[in-house]
């Protein structure tokens, strides 16, 4: 009964999480140069590359985390639960066979991985967060290039 | 059972703190893992129920969900970070 309640609402408009990520991705791609700027500063190309990186690995673990509940919640409310906890495992999977895949090669330096994959995530998290509790607060103020 | 794990650790690395080291890296992000986890299987549930109760809030509901489970997972990066930095010593 709460499924079929659900389903329709969920169903009739564009997935907010999506909005969200793809929103976090162009902001990360924007505010993120300068993270990979200063750690390239200090760090010379080793640090360019390691931050780069670990920005990227943080841009795709947000746009799979909201591809994961935009997918099981298509599927049902019931299914979210299990496509939520099933993508969070993945997801740390994904971190750590990164970091595998390239902890020995000559480029990677920790230090830098260690700060953008932190900073980044932070950062992009709280000012989204920031600018979607302005937007639920004010709707009337959210900027027009956001709506889609 | 650590001081068994961490002999045959050290017998196959051939060096002892190695194999403390990894230990340490792999229980603590383990150990980090698990908060997070119980973490967003509240926030999932109680978005669930929220969407169940007023489907028309849905999209609010799964916009506060989204962003709860990334902060919440904010907890397990921390731990990854950890693991990096004690792997990597």
């Amino acid at each position: 009964m709460a499924e079929q309640a659900v389903q329709p609402a969920a169903m009739g408009e564009e997935a907010p999480e999506r909005t969200i990520a793809i929103d976090m991705v162009r902001r990360g791609l924007i505010g993120g140069q300068v993270l990979v700027g200063v750690c390239a500063g200090v760090w010379g190309f080793d640090g360019l590359w390691s931050s780069g990186y670990a920005l990227g690995l943080v841009l795709v673990n947000f746009w799979l985390a909201a591809s994961f509940i935009t997918w099981s919640m298509r599927i049902s409310p019931t299914m979210l639960m299990a496509g939520v906890m099933g993508g969070y495992f993945i997801r740390l999977g994904i971190l750590v066979g990164a970091y595998f895949l390239v902890r020995n090669t000559g480029w990677f330096e920790t230090l830098p991985f260690v700060i953008t994959l932190f900073v980044a995530y932070s950062v992009l998290l709280v000012w989204e967060t920031r600018y979607v509790s302005l937007s639920l607060a004010h709707p009337g103020l959210k900027p027009q290039g956001a709506r889609s | 059972m650590l001081a068994l794990i961490s002999t045959i650790l050290a017998q196959l690395t051939g060096d002892g703190e190695a194999g403390l080291r990894a230990i340490g890296a792999g229980l603590g992000y383990g150990l980090a893992a698990i908060g997070p986890g119980i973490g967003i299987g509240i926030v999932v549930g109680n978005a669930i129920t929220a969407m169940a109760r007023q489907p028309e809030s849905a999209g609010v509901a799964r916009t506060t969900m989204f962003l709860g489970i990334a902060f919440t997972e904010a907890l397990a990066l921390i731990g990854f970070v950890v693991f990096i930095l004690l792997y990597s010593a």
